[in-house]
């Protein structure tokens, strides 16, 4: 009783934090703009839009580094050589195979071979290393080329199937809702069985818009959040993933990928590139062939040694464009359901992880996206997400129960552009009742709180959601 | 909002005008209203020199009924193109082969102006079946199966690579398993159906074993220079595949000088030219299927999504998804990813058309496409003039003739520097060989820049007309 009281204090304390930072930065209500001056004009067929404060002709640099998120690679040696160098091993064979209209990928079928978004990591339980014959990550695909270097052809290194589970759970007023806890099974491995301990772990591939605005978030704004200890006793722990960065060797927070493993939008660029579909680059010039698989290195040597299969010019091309994917403009902000949504994702306390808003650093190297004051509604922390979304692995801080937390601009979007939805780390909710419904661990007390909201309020809640 | 509602009144005030105007105000959401007609707007209509009185409605509805137009020449191009090709392959004499690429070459002029009907939710991006019944779903459209490029060539046909590795006459690159037409075990029929079943293989855009691209390569083959190298400088020649890759016992032609079946190498087995002409056969006949499917849906009259597109309530809508797809081709299509991209990395792989050396019409007929929408204009492949409600008309009569103007004078300059081009591609010097030309690049660039500010004003139409999607969002946020 007692401490529950004490929590409510200071839930109220928060909440009159909150409210000085929003008027410091000079707005008490969500941006029509979630990107500032960077944000994109409106478009239902996708999320590649560039920023809108770019001039027209620069803006050619983003349709030119587009090419390369567009076009699909292909097996080197080739006739094409601008866009040869796939594999050997390969999850997909393009960027927008995964990431669709700049969103997320197909999602997976019950009962069917994994999609190509959704990729799997290979980790040993309560250890931070992969599996010894496959590796950190399974590549299912590999080229299909014959040359006088290969003796035997390249293969992918295996399947997973995908299933999913049912799960009822009960809202507070009585109504009863479905989710779906996925279950994966490994087919077809072609170079001997996974070490015992190894666990798949699912990354379904997330948007990338707006992702140039979180990368142009000061290092220093967002340490500010951490509170590894929850030293301020808000049941709230979020923590940093620290990473090394490639390029100068420097320790950084890690703010990209699901369990934030790399420190700048550059550098999760160019490890899509060289892991998901076998392209060497200026940031990892060395194709991922583990020491076994003979064939995948000879493929591998095909090629001229220490040449790139995308050189820099063209790698900071399609950086470059990544960095400028606009975050869309928001919509329905100001109906009284919008509004009663918004007062209550302050009420379930939801801006405690989902940090609302940033103004990003006024000397970040691409100048339209300086010092804009943007609304992502991610602290970009890792937290504990508890049991139900948790895998086993350790990836440097990160513990396998916690995530870090996603933007959530442009989610409402999603089906609009690309005709499904799907959410979370693995793509298991179907929707994003379903994705706040999963949510354990820290966010279990919010999760309850959501519960306990009448029909009514869930449903402006989620409308809010929905807008921003 | 504010835009929204001015429009709305500007609606009314259209549709009052309409009956008294002899305009159509049969097609007049409220034509029949027209007592208050003669007044006003009429006059101030003729003092700022509107040409037609013109409604959104009756823009939607020209370009609809344009929208047939040039799909339907398109087929019937496609048609009279696979009736050279079955003749080719018959008897593949030099005539016939000459004959069926002319006819390849005269089948892009109507296609390429249908491309600004792309990047809008119609049907060439979204036609498909849903229980059985026509209907669009974004991205399930025919689009890449009729003109995908750049195309994975080695997937369909032999082919050479720029470091020595011959695919013709040393060791293959090759082998079973990565070319169709070579892999008689693991495809022993070429159908229709094994096309389809291999576009877009193990889920990839680059396995494009259909369309305009795949037809051009089996027809030109690989772009090599005159001396069948391949190097990064390029000559002005375009492919320099032979009639004999097409020679079979049963069809050798009169002039075949005692060849028989080539496949980048003499002395071919006889099947694999059997299987290249059932590959070129096959592959012609799927692109006729895929435009008769489009062309139908925007039938006048009986076309699903024509019956669709003109209604007025979407009027709006379409006039909003016209020219952004304007805005679209214009600017990130053709002037980045098809012009831009292959000058900065002076890359024919990024050339449309690469095989037969006819990028400089693609770049001309999409601009052409750009510029009959917003004129309401198109001439057919046998010389009729269709002239329709035009945006141009419609923003002089909205009050904006200045903006017109300027859109109208954008529009032709890019023209004009499209035909910089198109005229240096004619006089010898091919895009290709135009993108590694420095004084070339500037003309290229040239029409690049023209894009550009034309892709400018374009937005500003959209903005000032209120038909942008922001604007326009009203109407359709209710699943968002």
């Amino acid at each position: 009783m007692m401490l529950n009281l004490q929590k409510s204090s200071l839930l109220a304390a928060t909440l009159i934090c909150w409210s000085m930072f929003v008027n410091a930065s000079g707005s008490n209500e969500q941006a029509a703009k979630p990107g500032g001056d960077a944000t994109g004009r409106l478009n239902y067929r996708s999320f590649i839009e560039p920023a809108k404060n770019i001039p027209r002709m620069e803006q050619l640099d983003f349709w030119d580094g587009f090419s390369f998120f567009r076009d699909p690679w292909v097996a080197s040696p080739s006739i094409t050589r601008d866009r040869d160098g796939l594999g050997p091993l390969f999850n997909a064979r393009s960027c927008k195979t995964c990431h669709a209209d700049g969103g997320r990928g197909r999602p997976s079928k019950h009962g069917e071979i994994a999609e190509p978004a959704l990729l799997f990591r290979f980790l040993q339980a309560n250890a931070s290393k992969g599996d010894s014959r496959y590796g950190g990550q399974l590549q299912p695909l590999a080229i299909r080329l014959s040359h006088e270097k290969l003796t035997k052809p390249v293969q992918g290194e295996a399947q997973v199937r995908v299933f999913y589970e049912e799960i009822t759970g009960r809202y507070d007023d009585g109504e009863t809702y479905t989710l779906r806890k996925p279950r994966y099974e490994i087919e077809n491995l072609a170079y001997g069985p996974l070490d015992k301990g190894t666990y798949l772990s699912a990354r379904y591939a997330p948007a990338v818009y707006g992702m140039g605005l979180l990368d142009a978030i000061q290092e220093t704004d967002l340490l500010n959040l951490e509170d590894i200890n929850d030293a301020n006793n808000d049941g709230i722990s979020g923590k940093y993933n620290q990473v090394i960065d490639e390029v100068s060797g420097e320790k950084h927070i890690g703010r990209f990928g699901f369990k934030g493993l790399h420190s700048s939008l550059e550098q999760q660029v160019a490890g899509a590139f060289v892991n998901d579909i076998g392209i060497t680059n200026p940031i990892f010039k060395d194709e991922t062939c583990l020491v076994h698989q003979v064939a995948c290195k000879q493929a591998a040597s095909v090629d001229p040694e220490h040449v790139l299969d995308i050189p820099k010019k063209l790698h900071d091309l399609t950086v470059y464009m990544s960095q400028l994917i606009a975050p869309p403009p928001a919509r329905d902000l100001q109906s009284s359901k919008s509004k009663q949504g918004q007062t209550l994702f302050y009420k379930l306390q939801c801006q405690q992880c989902h940090t609302p808003s940033f103004t990003t650093d006024t000397s970040y190297q691409v100048k339209a996206l300086a010092g804009q004051t943007i609304w992502p509604y991610t602290d970009l922390a890792l937290h504990d997400m508890g049991e139900g979304l948790a895998d086993k692995g350790i990836e440097n801080l990160a513990l396998g129960s916690e995530w870090r937390t996603p933007p959530l601009w442009g989610i409402g979007l999603q089906r609009r552009v690309q005709g499904f939805s799907a959410f979370l780390h693995d793509g298991r909710a179907r929707t994003i009742e379903e994705a706040v419904l999963w949510h354990g661990g820290e966010a279990q007390p919010h999760q309850r709180k959501f519960k306990s909201l009448t029909k009514q309020q869930r449903a402006a809640l989620l409308y809010f959601l929905n807008q921003i | 909002m504010k835009n929204f509602k001015k429009f709305a009144l500007t609606l009314v005030c259209t549709a009052v005008l309409a009956a008294c105007n002899g305009d159509d105000g049969k097609d007049g959401a409220a034509g029949t209203a027209g007592a208050a007609g003669p007044q006003g707007e009429q006059g101030v209509a003729g003092q700022n020199g509107v040409a037609n009185y013109v409604t959104a409605e009756d823009v939607v509805k020209t370009n609809a009924q344009h929208a047939y137009a040039v799909f339907a020449d398109s087929l019937i191009a496609a048609k009279t193109m696979q009736k050279a090709i079955d003749e080719f392959v018959a008897d593949p004499t030099e005539a016939n082969f000459t004959a069926a690429k002319q006819a390849w070459l005269f089948a892009r002029e109507p296609y390429g102006q249908t491309e600004v009907y792309r990047f809008r939710e119609g049907p060439i991006d979204a036609l498909t079946e849903v229980d059985g019944q026509p209907a669009l779903v974004d991205g399930e459209g025919p689009e890449g199966a009729i003109n995908a490029w750049p195309l994975a060539e080695a997937l369909i046909d032999y082919t050479i690579d720029m470091d020595g590795h011959q695919a013709r006459g040393t060791a293959a690159v090759y082998q079973a398993g990565g070319n169709i037409i070579s892999d008689q075990e693991s495809f022993p029929e070429i159908t229709k159906q094994l096309l389809q079943d291999k576009f877009e293989l193990d889920g990839e855009e680059a396995n494009v074993t259909s369309g305009y691209h795949a037809i051009e390569f089996l027809l030109w083959g690989q772009d090599l220079n005159q001396d069948l190298t391949y190097t990064s400088t390029r000559d002005y020649t375009a492919g320099h595949r032979k009639a004999s890759d097409f020679y079979t016992v049963d069809n050798m032609p009169t002039d075949s000088n005692g060849e028989t079946c080539t496949s980048g190498e003499q002395g071919a087995i006889d099947e694999i030219c059997t299987r290249r002409g059932q590959y070129l056969k096959v592959a012609a006949e799927l692109l006729v299927d895929d435009l008769q499917a489009v062309t139908e849906a925007w039938t006048p009259g009986t076309g699903f999504h024509y019956l669709e597109y003109v209604k007025p309530e979407n009027a709006k809508k379409n006039l909003g998804a016209m020219l952004e797809s304007m805005g679209r081709l214009s600017f990130g299509e053709l002037a980045g990813e098809r012009m831009s991209i292959a000058v900065r990395t002076d890359s024919q792989e990024d050339e449309h058309s690469c095989f037969s050396d006819n990028t400089h019409r693609d770049i001309y007929l999409n601009a052409k496409g750009v510029q009959n929408h917003y004129l309401g204009k198109y001439t057919r492949i046998n010389g009729e003039e269709l002239v329709g409600a035009s945006i141009h008309d419609l923003l002089v009569k909205e009050g904006k003739p200045e903006l017109a103007n300027e859109l109208r004078a954008a529009l032709e300059a890019s023209m004009a520097s499209a035909s910089v081009i198109d005229t240096n591609a004619k006089l010898g010097v091919s895009f290709d060989v135009q993108i590694q030309n420095e004084d070339r690049k500037k003309e290229v660039y040239a029409t690049i820049s023209a894009l550009a500010t034309q892709t400018d004003l374009i937005q500003k139409a959209i903005d000032e007309l209120g038909v942008s999607a922001e604007d326009l969002k009203q109407d359709t946020e209710e699943d968002i």
